[in-house]
């Protein structure tokens, strides 16, 4: 019996959540309103003029996206719970690279405190610790003591101690975390597995095509080292080719020309690897509203919901910090990655 | 009357020199009974923060000081003497300065272990691979030099990651890998490209897992030698390891360290006050908080004595915009009972402290559930035998035990032997429905009584609205009563009528319209809809309140039917095996039931009692102390 045989309470909040998301035209229309400062009638907080941008990004994202997740998770057990959990923790794997810029960068304690993210009660991270750690060396050691990133630690800290870089710190843990994603995706039960692989591996894939081409040819990695960096997983459905052979061209042109043709359309004009990414974005997007609308099973489900609702909030709460700091109106369209 | 609310608080406002603050901050803290809040001012009155630079040294100082404590093998708490010594700051920021030295070098050190463990496991698993070198037909000392145009490499890597460092070799152009063995999680591999893409390589093999294998030039030809140069390694490497743990333990710098940790002692309240400390260009520093108004004498007798009249001291009574911290005062055998409904929650300051209530029905309803004179003398006997490891909780395992017997003889029960003792009352088993009926009658009793005390905590939160029309207060009151009413006369005369009805339908209609009234704004439907359910749910959660207490009867009679089994086991049993039965199945009973019973007990007084009129989200009062802040 597959889960959501076994949990049509769980599909039935996912719809209910699900119809709660925003379309992209009123996404884009909310952001409007927001830079030309005409959105009364949205109900948002009115006086964000106080609220330091790092506090109301971390108020909207506990209130609404922890908030459903909480829904979510908890008719879960087993490799499904476990998947999601895993998954909501990426924030805290952001808070371990927080920790560490700040410790490479002698930041006071308070300073690196602040730009943290609070995902409480799923937190695993002995951030207090952490903070009191007087260096690097230190702070990977206490992770690596206990804690579920010990091993994404150890193999920080062999990095580090080979490469003094906070670049190739922060690459290995990101790639460690992803891929344990993949790796906790295909750990559910069969019944679920197909379709949660299929939405996940969109979402890794959309990183190992932006890393590819960021380290390859803006860092200036060997094309060895920049696979080494990657998440290989099969098969996959966004990018398709090989990244190994990605991983050989020898210029962003001649990567595109690789990927499969429906993708070099979409990709046709974009202009930098931050247009890349937004496009590339936009297809997960899709994906992930596939999922939600079309596939019966709950799992992938869920947490295409959840993508797409962390995306609208990340949006929402770019163009909110945007205005508090003034910036032109295109400027804020494309930190939000909309339409100008 | 102290008992059953929080004590009365004052808000305070001690001004005092600059100078003084530090001193003033161990005065309050020796005191115990203060509690310090950031001053309600505007931030161009008193702008400075004149503890600011202390309390970060503070910080920086404790974290060190705790990462040394967690290491070093720490004996007894310490006792510090009682004379208050002020710490200056430049005597602070110099303990600072030696904890940074202190634990600079055991973190160095502890680095050195971890790496040093890390190389021996490496040399295990070598040794334990060796004979996979011997029977290579290759001279591997010839293979670890590089030659003019090739760049050799061999070395170990996580099984886990040797896919994609594969296929990341073969991207690169004249690189070759061969994975000559795989152990464990371990694979050995070897790596040849060209001499000239050796900056690639090496990036790559950094980015990896790669450990690069050092072995002697001799590796090929002669495996005993291999296996003494291997063993010496490992010897080497484990005498460093035996070094720096004694190196460990020297850096623990124990006497030192005491000295350093008194510094902090007498640091801390200052450090603590500092976050809420302002300070003018005068000199004048201000500190406000909570104290308990019985202890303002004392306290400002103390300061006079220290300060003599270098100091300005005021109190007022807190305003309804305070937020106050809520202390509870107890007589010692009500403190167990304290924790136990902190678990649950603070009383709010101004609310009802439900402690000597949940004390005095906990024991009660354990005794009427748990009754016989044999268990509970066990319970009692064991609780106070035990008293030093169970601390505080002694008193209410002592008091359910003596609960227990006097039940027990109630019941006229003995180590469920019901035929030794005359009950003074009955057994429970000879008319359950009666039993039934008085566990009602108790619930009943409770309810109404959780039920007054919301209606008290409401009128003392001036929420006069809900205190007189909601469930929640009299109108919910009245309804019980009303419902109570209905039914004894259904029950004993067979009427429901008119006088029957009127009880409950007016205090019902009285509900509803306030939930009415609650909900305005709402549409009309939803309107409807969310008040006969809630109205629904006001009843039903009285009725299904009500029947949980019947559980009080159902465990006295559990108790009884489990003695019951236990005895006919027995009874199939001759003499030796008999007694045997009858001891483990008391033992049974004992342990398994008096843990459900204890959790049933815990569950009627949290989900039936306080959930009914106990808000519990009151402030804990946390009262400046000497020594580092505790959780």
């Amino acid at each position: 019996m597959n889960l959501s045989a076994r949990h049509p309470y769980l599909n039935a909040r996912i719809s209910i959540l699900a119809a709660r998301l925003m379309s992209p035209e009123r996404l884009q229309r909310l952001a409007e309103d927001l830079i030309e400062g005409t959105d009364a009638a949205w109900g948002l907080p009115e006086k964000e003029g106080n609220i330091p941008p790092l506090d109301m990004e971390q108020a909207l994202l506990f209130t609404t996206l922890l908030a459903d997740f909480m829904i979510l998770v908890r008719p879960l057990t087993g490799t499904e719970r476990d998947f999601l959990v895993y998954w909501i923790r990426k924030f805290e794997v952001a808070n371990i690279k927080a920790i560490l810029r700040g410790k490479m960068a002698d930041m006071p304690v308070g300073e690196i405190r602040s730009s943290l993210t609070d995902i409480r009660p799923f937190s695993a991270l002995p951030v207090g610790d952490l903070l009191r750690t007087e260096d690097t060396a230190e702070m990977l050691r206490r992770l690596e003591a206990d804690g579920p990133y010990g091993t994404v630690a150890r193999h920080a800290r062999e990095v580090y101690e080979k490469k003094r870089e906070l670049f190739t710190l922060e690459a290995t843990i990101d790639h460690r975390y992803l891929s344990g994603v993949m790796h906790k995706a295909q750990a559910v039960k069969a019944e679920e597995r197909d379709a949660l692989v299929r939405i996940a591996g969109f979402v890794v894939d959309r990183y190992n095509l932006i890393w590819l081409l960021r380290y390859r040819f803006i860092y200036g990695l060997s094309p060895g080292e920049t696979f080494y960096l990657l998440v290989p997983f099969g098969p996959r459905r966004l990018i398709g080719t090989d990244l190994a052979e990605l991983a050989r061209s020898n210029s962003i042109t001649e990567a595109l020309t690789k990927l499969p043709i429906p993708l070099q359309e979409k990709l046709a004009n974009a202009r930098s690897i931050t247009d890349i990414e937004q496009i590339v974005e936009e297809i997960v997007r899709q994906a992930a509203r596939a999922a939600l609308k079309q596939s019966g099973n709950a799992l992938a489900r869920a947490f295409s919901y959840l993508i797409l609702r962390e995306c609208e909030i990340n949006r929402t709460a770019a163009v909110l910090k945007g205005r508090k700091f003034r910036f032109a109106p295109h400027i804020i369209r494309d930190g939000a990655g909309l339409r100008n | 009357m102290m008992m059953f609310k929080p004590l009365p608080m004052q808000r305070v406002m001690l001004k005092v020199m600059r100078e003084d603050a530090p001193l003033a901050a161990l005065v309050l803290a020796d005191c115990g009974v203060f509690s310090p809040e950031a001053a309600d001012l505007p931030e161009d009155v008193l702008p400075e923060r004149p503890g600011a630079q202390y309390n970060k040294v503070y910080r920086n100082a404790q974290s060190r000081l705790e990462k040394l404590r967690q290491r070093a093998d720490d004996g007894p708490c310490r006792e510090f003497p009682d004379e208050l010594r002020v710490i200056e700051l430049a005597e602070l920021e110099q303990a600072n300065k030696r904890l940074g030295e202190l634990w600079g070098r055991y973190s160095e050190l502890e680095e050195q272990q971890h790496r040093l463990l890390e190389e021996r496991r490496h040399l295990e698993e070598l040794k334990e691979n060796l004979h996979l070198f011997s029977t290579l037909n290759i001279n591997l000392g010839r293979l670890q030099a590089s030659g003019a145009f090739l760049e050799l490499h061999m070395g170990t890597l996580p099984l886990l990651d040797l896919q994609r460092f594969a296929k990341a070799v073969s991207i690169e152009p004249h690189h070759f890998l061969k994975v000559f063995h795989t152990a464990r999680e371990t694979a050995y591999v070897m790596i040849a490209g060209p001499r000239k893409e050796k900056q690639d390589t090496h990036k790559l093999l950094q980015t990896a897992d790669f450990r690069p294998l050092a072995l002697p030039p001799e590796f090929k030809s002669h495996p005993k030698t291999i296996q003494h140069e291997l063993s010496a390694q490992l010897h080497e490497c484990t005498k460093k390891i035996l070094a720096v743990e004694q190196q460990l333990i020297e850096a623990e710098q124990r006497d030192e360290l005491a000295v350093l940790e008194e510094i902090l002692h007498y640091a801390a309240p200052f450090s603590a006050l500092a976050e809420t400390l302002r300070g003018g260009r005068s000199g004048l520093t201000l500190v406000e908080g909570w104290i308990p108004k019985r202890d303002i004498l004392k306290l400002e007798q103390t300061l006079e004595i220290r300060f003599d009249k270098r100091f300005e001291f005021t109190a007022r009574d807190p305003e309804e915009s305070d937020d106050v911290p809520s202390v509870l005062s107890h007589p010692p055998f009500f403190r167990p009972f304290e924790k136990l409904v902190k678990n649950f929650g603070i009383p709010r300051y101004g609310e009802v402290d439900p402690t000597i209530l949940f004390a005095i029905s906990f024991i009660l309803m354990f005794g009427m559930m748990f009754g016989d004179v044999g268990h509970g003398a066990v319970i009692g006997a064991a609780g106070w035998y035990f008293r030093e490891k169970l601390g505080e909780f002694t008193i209410p395992i002592t008091a359910s035990g003596i609960s227990s017997v006097i039940f027990g003889f109630l019941y006229g029960s003995i180590f469920g032997y019901e035929e030794i003792l005359h009950a003074l009352w009955m057994a429970p088993i000879s008319d359950p429905m009666l039993m039934l009926t008085v566990a009602v009658g108790w619930g009943v009793g409770l309810i109404l009584l959780s039920c007054s005390l919301k209606f008290i905590n409401l009128l003392a939160e001036k929420r006069f609205m809900r205190a007189w029309f909601d469930t929640q207060g009299l109108a919910g009151i009245l309804l019980y009563l009303g419902g109570l009413f209905g039914l004894y006369r259904l029950a004993t005369y067979g009427v429901f009528g008119v006088t029957e009805s009127l009880p409950i339908v007016i205090p019902l209609l009285v509900i509803l319209g306030y939930k009415w009234h609650e909900q305005h704004g709402m549409a009309l439907g939803e309107r409807i809809i969310v008040v006969l359910i809630e109205g629904f749910d006001s009843i039903m959660n009285f009725v299904s309140n009500t029947l949980s207490y019947m559980r009080v009867a159902a465990f006295s009679l559990n108790h009884a039917a489990l003695a019951i089994a236990v005895f006919t086991l027995a009874n199939t049993m001759g003499g030796f095996g008999h007694w045997v039965t009858i001891i483990l199945g008391n033992v049974f009973i004992l342990v398994l039931e008096g843990a459900i019973v204890a959790i049933q007990v815990l569950r009627l007084e949290y989900y039936e009692g306080f959930a009914r009129f106990f808000s519990g989200d009151g402030r804990v009062f946390r009262p400046l102390r000497l020594g580092p802040p505790r959780p």
